[in-house]
């Protein structure tokens, strides 16, 4: 997959998965990993990216004698969100359009 | 590999790393290994290969703009910083030529302020004028006297007080010599209310002392004292500005380039001044003049007071007053406008009016002058209101 398609892409999910309620990094991936190829390495600068642009929020959390990093949704996320999927029939036209001229 | 390996490995990877960057990222994986563990991995599971940290490294390093280690630049990076090593010289060469400059001009100045025998109040500081290009002298609460110098100098002979005046000075290397005077503000405490003053009586006055040939500009400033000129004028530019307090020409000026004086509430005057161009401009108090001579324009402009003129030579003049009288013994000039309102206009001019294209207009009073009349190689302008227009003519 195209990279920078698939960063988007990986972003939204991310906050896609975020929508819901807050998690943590390996929730994280354990969640998206099903849906789009996703590891611990890729995660970490989409995190950042994310929280460094207000998308999400951090906030540690005392589990089990340590600290773990939960991510909260922010409004500019689910904005994010809302952008991206109003994206979805330009993208379905354009995707539509390549096979229909690629095939021909 | 054990967290312990990976950990070391890590930490050692980034080691070029800004230290919270690397922390952060350091507690990432940290809690990425001990979520795997607690989901049921082995310590060497949740670790994970040598290839995935690595990519975990790599991917971090790329995303961060770090770079890897051991890679080769290409060519277009080598020029960018081939360029910003050239940057930086001349960066360092302008800031050690410019430090070289600021060293200098702090020499000159230590080099030229003297002490006045036995006076520990006044200091003094010399400079030959050949090395200067303009003198502004900047002061608050302090009275300015300008002399003429003799002696090939611009000096400046000021008030010294540690406790109650701030001085700055400065010499640039392109000859600008600056001197500006601040009083400290003094207060004290009577109950809850701080009264606040600045003290300025018995201060030294500012003297001013420049050469008739000096060509610079010279820039006088204070405020709520006067301003004083003993000086026969100078090719430049001179720009006097005060507030509340008078500026007066004690002798005459003669050969002058540009005078400016600006100061409120209270006089201007002079006895005579010739120069190429003079603006005179005050409020609430008078301008009297003796014999005012200009090779190009005069602008006096006051108001709520009388502006009073022996004579005025000038291809161009204005005198601008209100709820004040404008009395003219004798003007000559190609160009005349006189303005006022509640006042008379009383004018003796050159000439016969036939030589006059002239325009006056006044309400409840006399009028000696057509309200409009063209021709003539003068204009004249008066205009009143409340007020007479009496105007002779010589010719």
């Amino acid at each position: 997959m195209d990279a920078q398609l698939k960063r988007g892409m990986l972003e939204t999910c991310v906050l896609a998965a975020l929508s819901g309620q807050d998690s943590y990094g390996y929730q994280i991936v354990k969640e998206v990993s099903p849906h789009i190829e996703i590891t611990e390495s890729t995660l970490y600068p989409i995190l950042r990216r994310l929280e460094n642009s207000g998308a999400l929020e951090a906030y540690s959390v005392e589990h089990q004698g340590r600290l773990r990093r939960y991510y909260r949704i922010t409004d500019a996320g689910r904005e994010q969100i809302r952008e991206f999927l109003q994206s979805k029939e330009t993208i379905f036209n354009v995707y539509r359009y390549i096979e229909e001229r690629s095939q021909g | 590999m054990t967290k312990q390996e990976f950990m070391e490995i890590l930490n050692r990877e980034l080691g070029d790393i800004p230290t919270e960057e690397k922390a952060q990222f350091l507690r990432y994986c940290t809690e990425m290994i001990e979520d795997r563990m607690e989901e049921g991995m082995t310590e060497e599971e949740a670790v994970g290969s040598r290839e995935e940290l690595d990519s975990l490294i790599r991917a971090f390093r790329e995303e961060n703009g770090f770079g890897r280690s051991g890679i080769r630049l290409s060519a277009e990076q080598m020029e960018q910083l081939k360029n910003l090593k050239e940057d930086m010289q001349q960066l360092r060469g302008d800031l050690i030529a410019s430090a070289e400059g600021l060293r200098s001009s702090a020499e000159n100045l230590r080099d030229s302020v003297t002490v006045e025998n036995g006076r520990s109040d006044v200091e003094l500081w010399s400079v030959s004028a050949s090395q200067i290009r303009s003198l502004t002298v900047d002061v608050s609460e302090v009275r300015i006297l300008f002399h003429e110098a003799t002696d090939g100098q611009i000096t400046l002979r000021y008030p010294v007080d540690p406790e109650r005046l701030e001085i700055m000075k400065s010499l640039s290397t392109e000859g600008d010599m600056s001197l500006k005077i601040r009083a400290k503000e003094q207060s004290i405490l009577f109950g809850a209310i701080r009264w606040k003053w600045m003290r300025s009586s018995r201060l030294e006055p500012l003297e001013a002392w420049v050469p008739k040939d000096f060509a610079g500009d010279v820039r006088l400033s204070n405020s709520n004292c006067s301003i004083n000129v003993d000086h026969p004028g100078l090719p430049g530019k001179v720009d006097l500005t005060s507030s509340n307090a008078k500026i007066e020409f004690a002798s005459d000026v003669s050969g002058a380039g540009e005078i400016v004086c600006r100061t409120s509430n209270a006089r201007i005057a002079f006895a005579n001044l010739q120069a190429n161009k003079v603006n005179l401009r005050t409020s609430n108090a008078r301008i009297n003049g003796g014999s005012l001579t200009v090779s190009d324009t005069a602008e006096l402009v006051t108001s709520n007071a009388r502006i009073q003129l022996e004579k005025i030579n000038a291809p161009e003049a204005s005198l601008v007053t209100n709820n004040g009288t404008i009395a003219l013994d004798h003007g000559d000039c190609r160009s005349l406008t006189l303005t006022t309102s509640n006042g008379s206009i009383h004018a003796t001019l050159a000439g016969n009016i036939r030589d006059y294209g002239i325009e006056s207009r006044t309400s409840n009073g006399d009028n000696d002058l057509p309200r409009s009349m063209p021709g003539g190689e003068r204009t004249l302008k008066a205009t009143t209101s409340n007020g007479s227009i009496r105007v002779k003519f010589e010719g």
